[in-house]
C-alpha cells in the first residue's frame, strides 16, 4: 500500500512537471508614434495607450473599472457635422455599486469645457451619448475628463477606488446614411 | 540505505516538480527593498546597520534576508536565479534533515519519507518556494532541524560536541527568524518525552531565549500600523482555527476557489482523517505525535496575535510538525491512508502550484516592465522616463520599493494622474510618491528632456508624442503643489535658502522658501528630508514649516534618525485658491568649515500638498 501511495505522488509530481513555465521572450520597448483612434475599446491593448488614467486593469477581456477620475485621448473625426461630433460612452453599472451608491453624477469635459452631466441611479448597463460642438474637437487629439461626485471607496468592496465599468468610449462625426432599402 | 536514499530522492523529485516555477522566478515587491540594501553602505559602521538594525516590527535576520541579498546582489545582481537555487537547495537539505530526524527517532524509515511528502505538497509552502524574501522560512527550519538533530543525538550518546552542535544552530537560528525564541520549547518536548532525566540542561536554552525576546521587544518601535500590531485577546482564538483549517493546504481566507461541493467535501475529509489519525496516534500513547504537536504549536503561537495579517507564509515551518505526527500515522496505517493522503496531495498540490504560478507570473510581468525601462533608458539616455496607465500589480509588485534605484541614471516617474487606478495600500506606500506634477511633466516634455511609456501587451509604447501635446494644453504655466527640491524641473518655484542640487536632494539654508500651487482639496503638507553624512555634529533637529505664514507642522528628528518623512494638516486659515509659500526653519543648522562655509539646515526631497 504504501507503494500505491508513493506511486500516487510520483504521478502527481509528473503531472505538475508538464506544466512547466518558461520566461517569455519579447521585445520589451515599442517606439514610433501611435495612430489615435477616434474611438477605443478600452479591453484594447493597443488602447491603452489613449486611457490616460483612473482606468484600472481589463476583466474578462472585455471592460475595465474606471476610478472616480478618468480621461481618455481621442483622435477628433475626419468628417463632423455642422453641428458637432457625438461623444459616446458605453458603460454599466453593477447592483453591488447602486446598493452603496443609490445616485451619483457624472460630469464630462472636452478639452476643459463641461458638458451636460448624467445622473445615474439605475444599475444596468447602458451608453451615454453628448453633442461635443465643433469649436472643442480642433487639433489632432481631444482630452476627454470624466469625474464622478460619488463612488465605491477603496475596501468598500475591494482595494480600489470604483467608479463605473466602461468597455468603449469614442466620438461620432457624422450619422452614417440609413440603410439602402432592399430591392423588390 | 538504498530505502532512505530513494525516499529522500522521491521527496527531492516531488519538490522540485510542484515548484519548478519557483526556481526561475524573478523578484518582487519586498526583494527590491533588500536588493537596495548596499546603496545604504558607505563604511563599516554602514555595514554593521545594515546588516543589524531591527525594522519597524523588530526583525533583524542577519542571515536569511541581510547577507542572502547583500552577498548575492554584489555577486549577481539582478539575476534572481541564484538566489532561488539557493532556496531550493537549502529546502532540499530541509527535507533530508525532517526525513532523517522522523527515522532516527521513531525508527521509522517510511515515516520519514511519508512525512516529508506531505510537507511538501502542502501550498503553505508556495510562497517560500517562490519569492526570495521568503528565503526566512526557509532557513529557520534548516536551524531547527540541525539543533533538533544534534540534540538527539547529545540525549542518545551525550556526546559534548553535539551538545556544541545544538548551541551553534540555535544561535544562528537567531539570525534566520526571530521566532527562534521558541526552540527551546521544541528541544524541551523532544528531551521531556524521550530523556526526561535530562531537563536540567534546557535551562540555558529557556534564559537566551528570554533575554532575546526583551531585547528583540525593546529595539522594536512601537507598531501604529495596524496590520502588524499585536491583539493580546480572545480573537487569537479564532486566528488559531483559521490556521488550522488553512493548514489543509485546500483553503485561504482570500482565496478565490471555486464554491464546488467536492472542495469542501475534500476539505472536510482531509481535515477529518487528520483528527481521526490523531486520535488514534493519542490512543497508541505516540510521544512523535505529540513532538509533532508541539512543533506545530510553539512555531505558530507567536504569530497568533497578529489578527490582522493572517498569512499562509507564517505556516511553512508549523505544518512541517502536523506532517511529522501524521507521516507516523500514515506509514503504520497505510491502507487506512492510502486515500486521503492522495486527497491532500492532490488538493493541497494543485494549490500549491498555483499559488507558484501565479507568483511567477506576477514577477514575470514586473521583470518585462523593469527590462523594458532599462531599455527605454538605453535608448534615451539622460531622459526621465515617465509610465503611464501603471496597474496595480505592475506597481506594487515592482514599483512601489523602487528597483530603479538600483541602475545608475535611471529616473522613472509616474505620469501625472498616474497614482488614480492605483489600488490603495496605504500600510504599504503611497503611489503619489512616484508621480510626477503636470507643471514638471510638460517643462520636461517641453525640453525633451522626458518620454513617456504605457506598459500594456507585455511592453512598452512610447507615447511620448501624444503626452507633450496634452501637457500643453493642460499644465501650461500652473504651480505645482509638489515640487521635489533635488530635481531641477521645478527649481523656478524655489524662492530663497536653497543651495545647488546634489545627488537627488538638495540643502537648505536655516530658513528655506518654496512655493506651491494653490491647495484646492488638498489637506496636507507633507516634508522628506535627511540629515546627510553630519558625523552626529548635531543633537535633536527641531523643523517648523509655516504655510503663508501660519504654522502648519513642527517636527523633532532625534540624533539617531537620518530621515524625516512627515506630514501635517493644513492650516485652517489657509486661502485655498492662493499659491502656497512654504517656509521650513530649521534649528540648529550646521556651518561649512572654511571661508564662505555655507549654513546647512537639512536635505530636502519633495515637498508638496495632498
Amino acid at each position: 500500500m504504501r507503494r500505491v501511495m508513493v506511486a500516487g505522488l510520483a504521478l502527481l509530481a509528473l503531472s505538475v512537471m508538464s506544466g512547466c513555465k518558461k520566461k517569455q521572450a519579447v521585445q520589451y520597448v515599442e517606439e514610433g508614434g501611435s495612430q489615435l483612434m477616434t474611438a477605443v475599446n478600452v479591453a484594447d491593448p493597443k488602447a491603452a495607450v489613449q486611457l490616460l488614467r483612473g482606468f484600472h486593469d481589463v476583466e474578462n477581456n472585455a471592460w475595465r473599472w474606471t476610478g472616480p477620475k478618468f480621461a481618455v485621448a481621442l483622435r477628433p473625426p475626419k468628417e463632423i457635422a455642422p453641428e458637432g461630433a457625438k461623444l459616446f460612452v458605453e458603460y454599466a453599472v453593477p447592483d453591488v455599486f447602486i446598493q452603496k451608491v443609490p445616485q451619483t453624477t457624472l460630469t464630462i469635459q472636452v478639452n476643459g469645457k463641461a458638458l451636460d452631466p448624467e445622473t445615474i441611479t439605475k444599475a444596468g448597463s447602458g451608453r451615454l451619448e453628448r453633442t461635443v460642438p465643433l469649436e472643442l474637437l480642433k487639433g489632432d487629439v481631444v482630452t476627454i475628463d470624466f469625474s464622478l461626485d460619488k463612488f465605491l471607496a477603496a475596501g468598500d468592496v475591494d482595494q480600489r477606488e470604483l467608479g463605473m465599468i466602461v468597455s468603449v468610449v469614442g466620438l461620432e462625426g457624422v450619422k452614417p446614411p440609413p440603410p439602402a432599402a432592399p430591392a423588390k | 540505505m538504498k530505502y532512505r536514499a530513494a525516499g529522500f530522492a522521491l521527496a527531492g523529485v516531488v519538490c522540485l516538480a510542484l515548484y519548478w516555477p519557483g526556481l526561475m522566478t524573478w523578484f518582487s515587491m519586498d526583494d527590491f527593498a533588500w536588493l537596495g540594501l548596499r546603496l545604504s553602505i558607505a563604511s563599516g559602521d554602514d555595514l554593521l546597520a545594515a546588516l543589524f538594525s531591527p525594522k519597524a516590527q523588530g526583525t533583524i535576520r542577519p542571515l536569511s534576508e541581510r547577507l542572502y541579498f547583500l552577498t548575492l546582489e554584489k555577486f549577481f545582481g539582478l539575476e534572481s536565479l541564484p538566489f532561488r537555487l539557493i532556496a531550493f537547495s537549502v529546502q532540499l537539505w530541509n527535507l533530508w534533515l525532517a526525513q532523517r530526524l522522523v527515522e532516527r527517532v521513531t525508527g521509522e524509515r517510511a515515516a520519514g519519507v511519508v512525512a516529508v511528502l506531505l510537507w511538501t505538497v502542502n501550498s503553505a509552502l508556495a510562497l517560500a518556494m517562490s519569492w526570495s524574501s521568503a528565503f526566512n522560512q526557509l532557513l529557520w527550519p534548516c536551524l531547527m532541524l540541525g539543533a533538533c538533530h544534534a540534540r538527539w543525538t547529545w540525549l542518545e550518546t551525550g556526546n559534548r560536541r553535539a551538545r556544541w552542535a545544538e548551541w551553534a544552530c540555535f544561535l544562528l537560528g537567531f539570525g534566520a527568524l526571530e521566532l527562534q525564541v521558541v526552540y527551546p520549547a521544541i528541544a524541551g518536548a523532544l528531551t521531556l518525552l524521550y530523556r526526561r532525566e535530562r531537563w536540567r540542561e534546557l535551562l540555558p536554552l529557556f534564559a537566551v531565549s528570554a533575554a532575546y525576546t526583551a531585547m528583540n521587544r525593546a529595539m522594536a518601535k512601537p507598531q501604529t500600523n495596524p496590520v502588524y500590531m499585536l491583539y493580546w485577546d480572545g480573537g487569537m482564538v479564532g486566528t488559531f482555527g483559521t490556521y488550522l483549517r488553512m493548514a489543509t493546504g485546500m483553503w485561504r481566507p482570500e482565496m478565490f476557489r471555486p464554491e464546488d461541493a467536492w472542495w469542501v467535501a475534500a476539505e472536510v475529509f482531509v481535515g477529518v482523517s487528520a483528527l481521526a489519525a490523531a486520535g488514534w496516534l493519542a490512543w497508541k500513547r505516540e510521544r512523535w505525535a505529540l513532538f509533532g504537536a508541539v512543533w506545530f504549536l510553539a512555531t505558530l503561537g507567536p504569530i497568533l496575535p497578529l489578527k490582522n495579517h493572517i498569512s499562509d507564509y507564517y505556516l511553512t515551518v508549523p505544518v512541517l510538525g502536523l506532517a511529522m505526527a501524521l507521516g507516523v500515522a500514515a506509514a503504520r496505517r497505510p491502507v487506512w491512508a492510502v486515500v486521503p493522503v492522495l486527497v491532500y496531495a492532490a488538493g493541497s498540490g494543485y494549490w500549491a502550484r498555483r499559488i507558484v504560478d501565479y507568483n511567477f507570473d506576477r514577477a514575470e510581468q514586473g521583470r518585462l516592465l523593469f527590462a523594458g525601462i532599462c531599455e527605454a533608458a538605453r535608448l534615451h539616455p539622460g531622459q526621465l522616463i515617465l509610465l503611464t496607465s501603471v496597474s496595480s500589480e505592475q506597481y506594487w509588485g515592482v514599483m512601489n520599493d523602487n528597483p530603479f534605484r538600483l541602475v545608475e541614471g535611471l529616473r522613472v516617474y509616474l505620469a501625472p494622474g498616474g497614482d488614480e487606478n492605483i489600488e490603495k495600500h496605504p500600510d504599504l506606500g503611497d503611489p503619489a510618491r512616484f508621480v510626477l506634477p503636470g507643471p514638471a511633466a510638460r517643462k520636461a516634455l517641453d525640453r525633451g528632456e522626458a518620454v513617456v511609456y504605457v506598459p500594456s501587451g507585455g511592453k512598452l509604447r512610447n507615447v511620448t508624442a501624444l503626452w507633450r501635446e496634452l501637457a500643453a494644453k493642460q499644465w501650461g504655466g500652473e504651480l505645482a503643489t509638489l515640487v521635489d527640491v533635488g530635481q531641477p524641473l521645478l527649481a523656478s518655484q524655489l524662492i530663497s535658502g536653497w543651495h545647488a542640487i546634489e545627488q537627488g536632494f538638495r540643502w537648505s539654508a536655516g530658513r528655506a522658501v518654496v512655493r506651491l500651487g494653490p491647495a484646492g482639496s488638498a489637506t496636507r503638507l507633507t516634508v522628506d528630508a535627511f540629515r546627510g553624512g553630519e558625523g552626529g555634529k548635531r543633537g535633536k533637529v527641531t523643523v517648523v514649516a509655516l504655510a503663508n505664514g501660519l504654522e502648519a507642522g513642527r517636527w523633532e528628528m532625534p540624533r539617531e534618525d537620518s530621515a524625516l518623512a512627515v506630514s501635517a494638516p493644513l492650516p485652517s486659515g489657509l486661502d485655498r485658491g492662493a499659491p502656497v509659500n512654504v517656509e521650513l526653519r530649521i534649528e540648529p543648522v550646521l556651518r561649512e568649515e572654511g571661508a564662505g562655509g555655507r549654513e546647512l539646515g537639512l536635505a530636502f526631497g519633495k515637498i508638496g500638498l495632498r
